[in-house]
């Protein structure tokens, strides 16, 4: 039997130092000769582990004293109570006493770990999701020189607009602020590649020095050469997310060949993780300028630039607005009223995601203040439970200070161990919440715990420990104990006046974070009632579009046909189809199609876009006509042209007066270049919070493009439907490529993704903080009713009936809770104006969340008090007077 | 002349239990006979760290076991005539103190 535990021998022969060989050889001799024959191996273990403990403990004790004693030859043989000798036995001595505390106490000790463990495990957690997102810089070379240059339009008050062609080359050219600047634009391509299915992807078209500005290197593979950069090289680059998505993460990609749009290209590397701006880019490839084919006028360009070394973000900024400024005397048709400036990359990536982070960030700090006052007031219940003890301490001659450093060490191993249990409770909520986490949350695939937030864990778990401890430390150096001594439990009523102050502080907190989740609720509430202009349950949509094998293939009798097939299926209500979904923002810019005869919009900012649709698509989509007619088949090719406009397009060009029997000109329109216009429908509200775009609907048969979405309405659930869907267009013709099938109601539910997590995560904290608050108010009712056991017997003796008393202490509570509650309702309000950027359409002192708020802390705290005041009804006055 | 040493309570009980041990006066036996005798619960460092507290001041000489009988990491311990010495005030000590008490206290 070998119970050589090497941890043990090793604790020992650190601490006796020479005489170690010796010391473990006579422990072994005792063990082989008198505890192995007589006890189980197992318990024999045990013995010898326990000896050594005790060896490395003496001895520990020993050293400390001799390495003070060697100095102080002139000293007593007993060191005097401060000398810092006693000070050091004694905390070691307070330490193991700590710990024996975990199995005197367990339910105190779990209790108090516990809830710890899950304050600084939530603050953990959110603090790592906060510094992966918005304060660690991007792993890239030089980040903070890496800056986004932003076009703005001031007149219309827009300060986030991309950039046209010539505004990139002037930025480049005339910009000596930055060493280098780059360009890029996203769109959408057909892709193909041997994994054999045909999709669309989102494609990054890179201009050239991208490599250089970006800093970007490539995880595998390589990344573009300047070459290729300059010249529009046939190669690409995969996201990294694309490439894990599609390819599994596989190696064996670089080197296969992909084809976009038709075109051929060499995949030779993938992205790094970091690379997410932005972040639905799938494939990245060179371009040259003149292949993207975009007017003048079209602001399409993100601009990234890399800063000089003498130049800074204001210099930059400054520069190029005077290059604007330039642009718009020389450009006024595209420039005129276009200003520029410069931002941090990092900060353009992450602002969206600031205020809501930054917000949970400060209610999970909340949520760790109520934990801390919470184990505070938990501490000064036990020293009250206590009271006897530290009595007869003190009469045994223990100093104030002694006492308070005992509990304040109690306090400080505690929380330590509330604190060890916090890093993987943190860890595990870290999971939780960064799977309930929108998908637009920024640098994501970055987020995990590091060394410097468990070093912040430390931290606050020895901040917590201290504040936890410091009241219950007070109260034992405090000197009027000896009345603990005479009467036992029946202590002063000032003792849990601290407690009494720390619960009532609770709840105010408890109260500012329960307002905060029903408004941040109210608001999601509001988002997703919003109507949208159409009717998206039971709406799926796919997109389809012709791959090159069906060149000749007329597109309209294509799309008719894949159409009819769709309808024909069970279960189908309708079927229809048009250029984009009901919820997708983008369209063909109405310029695009160079009409003429319209006339001047109202506002110059107006964008509106065109839509191509079959005749059922408003039936379909549920979007409602409001004057005139929906397109009919006979609107064909043949017929004369005609079209539909949206109700803000007549607000916008037409103004009060009809338009309908309007009419405009597409003069490069070979069958007929003349339009009426012949309805008027519903706006559609693709994104909440954003005016609906005017739009012009046209007849897919009269302008015929590539690619549609097929929109089908069923009569039931439609998820079940898009398998039969997909089978249905693949019958038309094996070939045709699918983009992903969803359903509105899933794309909606995606749009309201961020407001959803942030106020279901701000709700798990303000129940949390509930439930930390109403077991304060146990405690302190329940410390209460057993103190005043004795006069609360009394009572029932003279004859006071048992509702009487009960009554008596919910009253008593109610005084606590009522100042709570009032405290932490005027925190909320001054608090809540800071939430204002995050709420939609609900004000902070929305009555509605108010009301619920206050009804929910009042009947979870009066609950909590209704427990021990039961208890206080049923006291046996006989028992009662016989305790203490 | 030295300073004589006050001994402790339980470093005077280590002490009887080497002169009582005779030959045989090494760790594991010195703890086990104070327990025996006095009934208390002694920790095996609590002796071991008197020892060489008291071989330091100079009260107990030790010497290693012999290696033929395959103990030489023993370390045996004998007290030193300085020892005895500090014994013996020690036990005058008390003895002085206790003079016209034996009645009033008894015998136990």
């Amino acid at each position: 039997m070998d119970v050589r535990t090497s941890t043990h021998r090793l604790l020992v022969r650190l601490v006796t130092g020479g005489r170690a060989a010796g010391l473990l050889a006579e422990l072994e001799d005792e063990l082989r000769t008198v505890v192995a024959p007589t006890r189980a191996p197992r318990h024999a273990r045990a013995w010898y582990r326990a000896e050594c403990r005790s060896l490395a403990y003496w001895y520990l004790v020993r050293r400390v004293r001799e390495s003070r004693l060697a100095r102080r030859l002139a000293q007593t043989p007993h060191p005097s109570p401060r000398s810092p000798v006693t000070m050091l036995e004694q905390t070691l001595h307070d330490l193991r006493h700590a710990l024996r505390l975990l199995r005197l106490d367990p339910g105190f000790s779990m209790l108090v770990i516990g809830t710890l463990a899950l304050g600084i495990g939530l603050n953990v957690a959110v603090f790592s999701i906060v510094d992966a997102v918005l304060v660690r810089p991007l792993d890239l070379a030089e980040p903070d020189r890496l800056v986004r240059v932003w076009s703005t339009a001031p007149e219309n008050g827009e300060r986030y607009l991309d950039a046209t062609i010539q505004d990139f080359r002037d930025f480049r050219e005339k910009s000596s602020s930055l060493d280098t600047v780059t360009a890029f634009s996203v769109a959408r391509d057909g892709l193909a590649d041997e994994l054999g299915y045909p999709t669309n992807a989102v494609v990054g078209r890179v201009g050239g020095d991208f490599m250089e500005t970006t800093g970007v290197r490539a995880r595998s593979g390589r990344g573009f050469s300047p070459g290729e950069q300059a010249n529009g090289g046939r190669v690409a680059m995969l996201s990294h997310r694309y490439w894990l998505q599609r390819y599994g993460g596989s190696e064996e990609v670089l080197g296969s060949t992909v084809r976009l749009d038709e075109v051929p290209y060499q995949i030779v590397g993938v992205m790094p993780s970091e690379w997410v701006y932005p972040a639905h880019v799938d494939v990245w490839r060179p371009f040259t300028v003149d292949e993207l084919g975009y007017e003048d006028d079209d602001r399409e360009l993100v601009v990234l630039g890399r800063l000089a070394s003498t130049g800074d973000v204001e210099m930059a900024s400054a520069e190029v607005g005077q290059i604007a400024a330039g642009a718009a005397r020389q450009r006024p048709e595209s420039n005129a009223g276009i200003g520029a400036w410069v931002e941090p990359l990092q900060t353009a990536i992450v602002r969206h995601m600031q205020t809501p982070l930054l917000m949970l960030f400060g209610a999970v700090g909340l949520v760790l203040i109520i934990t801390c006052v919470n184990t505070a007031a938990l501490w000064l219940a036990r020293g009250c439970r206590l009271r006897q003890e530290m009595s007869v301490r003190a009469a045994l001659g223990a100093t104030r200070g002694r006492m308070a450093r005992q509990t304040l060490t109690e306090a400080l191993v505690l929380a330590g161990l509330g604190g060890l249990a916090a890093v993987p409770a943190g860890w595990g909520l870290l999971g939780v919440i960064v799977a309930m986490a929108p998908a637009e949350l920024p640098r994501g695939a970055a987020i995990h715990l590091d060394g410097r937030v468990l070093l912040l864990c430390a931290a606050v778990t020895a901040l917590t420990g201290l504040l936890a401890g410091l009241p219950a430390a007070i109260r034992a150096s405090l000197p009027d104990l000896r009345r603990g001594l005479v009467s036992g439990a029946g202590a002063s009523a000032a003792g849990t006046a601290g407690q009494r102050a720390l619960v009532v502080a609770e709840i105010a907190l408890a109260v500012v974070l329960a307002i905060g989740a029903g408004l941040l609720l109210r608001s999601f509430d509001r988002l997703v009632a919003v109507d949208r202009g159409f009717e998206p349950a039971r709406v799926l949509t796919v997109g389809v579009d012709i791959p090159d094998s069906l060149e000749d293939e007329d597109p309209l009798s294509l799309y008719e046909r894949i159409r009819a097939g769709a309808a024909a299926l069970p279960g189908v209500q309708s079927a229809s189809y048009g250029r984009t979904h009901p919820l997708d923002p983008l369209g063909i810019n109405l310029r695009a199609l160079a009409p003429r005869g319209l006339p001047e919009p109202v506002a110059a900012t107006v964008r509106p876009v065109v839509r191509m649709i079959s005749p059922e698509y408003f039936a379909t989509a549920g979007i409602p006509v409001l004057a005139g007619r929906a397109f009919a088949t006979v609107d064909d090719a043949t017929a004369r042209g005609v079209a539909i406009v949206n109700d803000a397009f007549a607000r916008s060009f037409y103004g009060q007066q009809s338009p309908l029997g309007q009419t405009f000109l597409l003069p490069w329109r070979e069958r007929g270049p003349q339009f009426e216009i012949v309805g008027v429908v519903g706006d559609v509200i693709a994104a909440v919070g954003q005016d609906p775009v005017p739009a012009l609907y046209f007849p897919f048969a009269q302008l015929p493009t590539h690619g549609v979405q097929l929109l089908v309405r069923s009569h039931g659930d439609p998820v079940e439907l898009l398998a039969s869907v997909r089978a249905a267009i693949w019958q038309v013709d094996g070939n045709l490529t699918l983009d992903s099938a969803t359903t509105m109601q899933q794309l909606l539910d995606d749009q309201a993704a961020s407001p959803r997590f942030q106020s279901r995560l701000v709700g798990s904290f303000a129940v949390i903080a509930l439930a930390l608050a109403s077991l304060g108010i146990y405690g302190v009712v329940n410390l209460g009713v057993a103190r005043r056991t004795r006069e609360l017997g009394i009572r029932q003796a003279l004859g006071a009936d048992r509702g009487r008393i009960g009554r008596m202490v919910l009253s008593e509570t109610l005084l606590l809770i009522a100042p709570g509650l009032a405290g932490g309702l005027l925190a909320a309000y001054a608090l809540s104006s800071l939430l204002r950027s995050v709420l939609y359409s609900v004000a902070p002192g929305d009555p509605v969340a108010t009301l619920a708020v206050v009804a929910v802390v009042l009947t979870a705290t009066v609950l909590a008090a209704w427990l021990p005041a039961r208890r206080a009804t049923r006291i046996d006055p006989v028992r009662a007077l016989r305790s203490d | 002349m030295a300073r004589q040493a006050r001994l402790g309570e339980f470093e005077q009980l280590v002490m009887l239990a080497i002169l009582r041990l005779a030959d045989d006066a090494y760790g594991v036996p010195i703890r086990r006979e104070i327990v025996d005798r006095t009934g208390r619960k002694v920790a095996r460092g609590a002796v071991y760290t008197t020892l060489d507290r008291l071989q330091d001041k100079g009260l107990l000489e030790s010497r290693a076991g012999d290696s033929a009988d395959g103990v030489a990491h023993r370390r045996y311990y004998g007290v030193t005539p300085e020892g005895v010495a500090a014994l013996q005030a020690a036990a005058a000590t008390v003895r002085a103190l206790w003079v016209g008490l034996e009645s009033v206290l008894g015998e136990r």
